[in-house]
């Protein structure tokens, strides 16, 4: 099956090409080789399917896997390293009734392991094998499953809501990456296909030119909606939490299917996300990060370890927080940062880029005079963000909870336990020594999280806190 | 809770052992002559392009003032900032904890608990070696911007915490305590009842696919 998908995906392109370019009297060789080619890959995938076997050693608690025709190899796993089991369902393997099996550790950012094509109950049974670490978990029933009930189930005018008002930035980048392939591969076929160039370029000129500004921006603001809505509908159509036997379990997907056990002692940190929009809903988008091999806690895109909950109302967000065991005491201080901030972020945001663009249109490029007015604008702009910025930013402790507000849009707050941190660093500037300011950060392994600007002093005691708690905890952090 | 004999008394801060009071050793002389071994050889480098450039070049010979005094310049900021860098170095072993402190315009200070380290590595560079210092490196999991690489420790001194650390780090037996815990708190009706009838286990079938 992936041989077979591997291979179409790399030869596609060139087949068409070369499909395109012969003429009918070569045909039949085309025919024969694609034929030939087919049976290879079956014959492939067939000694690739007869070498591929997977155990479960009860005793050392280990689970293995042994693939490679000619290659042999042998993965162990030990099942205590496991964080999460991804049971998926694509399009194709529903067709067929089976399943993909995906194991996730810790250490690195890609599947470790992946089993395709299992069918229903044996993934079902793998997936409760793997995240039972203890002996006597073993002995339950999968029949079970069906009778714990669902503690979290949005509903579809839920995530229509969630739709139309959040992840605006990440549907915007997908625009932006859809034109810009769009138009790299409209140029490759123009040079393949050898069309005149000239003729076609005219016409999309004309096109551009019947649409006014005004009207593209309209266009974009409707495409992202529409993106987003149908976007957040496929991938987290029937979404479903439960909890079993100290697991979250999680299924959603309107086409693939996707399932996901994870332990909650293996959450690193918890993000919970409410724009302006959401905060008029009720509505919260919660984050689960899981131990992974990035150093920055928002990158975006190496996702595998990260698990997302669109829209969930503010007593469902209580439910999982404390299902985390994340603790709900009231906050014992507040961190707010000292007005430098606002000085560095109108120093970069507006004063730097002013500067720059004055310079370049009084010495280097005159037609930018015309659009000098517009940068009244953005020094607009950017001070609501940056005053937004501002006001939000702080970090609240209590006893086991490290807790940092901040954005001005997005507003998100990154929950943390204390004792689960890998390791603190503080910068002090020199020039911040006598205003007492330090900028500390939270080494975790999902990442790093940081809180700048902080009253040094006041914070003294609480990193003493934080280390005091990592080293006595015999807990395993993960 | 989470553990059997949990206790959570308060805690007084002050009674706190304090990373503010810890007094960090410095890094030996030896180290701060490998930093300027490095930099003379940059300096040798930079000097022959610039040579090479007003071999060849019109415009930089007629300028070789101006290039020359901005080379020395940046020359004698390199080894202006590299002894600072030498004198902000420090590290200091708790009982508990490892911390370095490091940085020219700013002093970052990281802490590093034993019981967070998974692995230490010992590195010796070439210079380093005619010196017999060595650089110590902690790694985490918390990714590279929490590993601790403390550079010129004397060979020995680096093979002496590493075995320190190493043994801190084995000594540590960790309980799983993750399933008690979150029993008890699962409201009682999602709880499946435990008497359920027991079923095969599945390890003894190698199932294939």
């Amino acid at each position: 099956m992936d041989t077979l998908q591997d291979i179409v995906r790399n030869l596609f392109l060139p087949l068409a090409v070369v499909l395109y370019r012969l003429d009918g009297s070569k045909m039949v060789w085309v025919v024969v080789g694609v034929l030939l080619l087919l049976v290879l890959i079956g014959f492939i995938a067939y000694l690739k399917y007869i070498h591929f076997t997977f155990y479960l050693d009860q005793e050392k608690q280990e689970f293995v896997i042994q693939k490679g025709v000619i290659t042999k190899n042998k993965i162990t796993i030990q099942l205590d390293k496991i964080q999460q089991v991804n049971i998926n369902q694509s399009l194709i393997q529903k067709l067929v009734g089976v399943y993909s099996v995906d194991i996730d550790t810790a250490g690195s950012n890609k599947k470790e392991v992946s089993i395709r094509a299992v069918d229903n109950a044996l993934a079902l049974h793998l997936k409760q094998q793997l995240l039972s670490n203890e002996k006597t978990m073993l002995s339950t029933t999968i029949t079970e499953e069906e009778a714990v009930k669902p503690f979290l189930n949005i509903r579809l005018s839920t995530l229509f809501k969630v739709g139309i008002t959040s992840n605006y930035g990440r549907s915007i980048a997908l625009i932006l990456g859809f034109i810009g392939s769009l138009y790299g591969s409209f140029q490759e076929v123009t040079q393949t296909i050898e069309v005149d160039e000239e003729q076609v370029t005219g016409i999309v000129n004309q096109g551009i030119n019947y649409f006014s500004f005004s009207f593209f921006l309209l266009l974009i603001l409707v495409l992202v909606l529409l993106i987003n809505l149908v976007r957040t509908l496929v991938k987290y159509y029937g979404y479903q939490m439960t909890f079993q036997k100290g697991a979250i379990a999680i299924q959603h997907g309107l086409f693939a299917k996707k399932n996901t056990l994870l332990k909650p002692l293996k959450v690193q940190l918890t993000i919970v996300r409410q724009n302006f929009f959401q905060r008029k809903l009720r509505l919260f988008d919660v984050h689960l990060k899981q131990a992974a091999a990035t150093n920055e806690v928002e990158e975006e895109g190496k996702k595998s370890s990260e698990i997302e909950i669109p829209g969930c109302q503010p007593d469902e967000k209580e439910i999982i927080l404390r299902q985390l065991g994340l603790s709900n005491e009231p906050v014992l201080k507040t961190f707010l940062p000292n007005y430098r901030y606002l000085i560095k972020a109108i120093l970069l945001g507006i004063i730097l880029p002013v500067i720059i663009t004055l310079l370049v249109a009084l010495y280097i490029y005159s037609p930018l005079h015309a659009y000098l007015p517009w940068l009244g604008l953005y020094v607009a702009f950017v001070m609501i963000i940056v005053y937004f910025r501002f006001k939000n930013y702080r970090l609240l402790v209590n006893n086991d909870l490290i807790m940092i507000k901040k954005n001005a849009w997005d507003v998100q707050f990154q929950l943390l336990e204390a004792y689960k941190i890998q390791g603190i660093t503080t910068q002090q500037y020199f020039w911040h020594q006598s205003a007492d300011l330090v900028h500390l950060t939270f080494h975790t392994a999902a990442g790093d999280v940081g809180f700048h600007f902080a009253n040094y002093s006041e914070l003294k005691p609480w990193i003493n806190y934080w280390l005091y708690l990592a080293e006595r905890s015999q807990q395993n952090w993960m | 809770m989470r553990q059997e004999h949990f206790t959570n008394e308060p805690i007084s801060f002050e009674h706190l052992p304090q990373v503010e009071a810890v007094s960090f050793q410095t890094i030996p002389k030896q180290y701060l002559n490998i930093v300027y071994i490095n930099n003379a050889l940059l300096t040798v480098i930079l000097g022959m392009l610039l040579m090479l450039f007003t071999f060849f070049n019109e415009w930089i010979r007629a300028q070789m003032l101006v290039f020359g005094s901005v080379l020395f310049l940046f020359i004698g900021l390199l080894f202006w900032m590299s002894f600072i860098g030498y004198r902000k170095k420090g590290y200091a072993v708790r009982e508990k904890d490892i911390l370095f402190r490091h940085g020219i315009i700013s002093t970052t200070t990281t802490i590093i608990p034993f019981n967070r380290i998974q692995h230490v590595a010992i590195h010796e560079g070439f210079f380093s070696r005619m010196y017999d210092l060595s650089e110590l490196q902690i790694y985490t999991a918390g990714g590279s911007s929490s590993d601790l690489h403390i550079p010129g420790l004397p060979k020995e001194e680096a093979e002496q915490i590493k075995t320190y650390l190493l043994n801190q780090i084995s000594s540590q037996t960790f309980k799983t305590p993750e399933i008690e815990f979150m029993e008890e708190s699962i409201p009682e009706e999602l709880v499946p009842d435990e008497s359920s009838t027991t079923q095969e286990a599945a390890s003894t079938d190698d199932e294939t696919v």
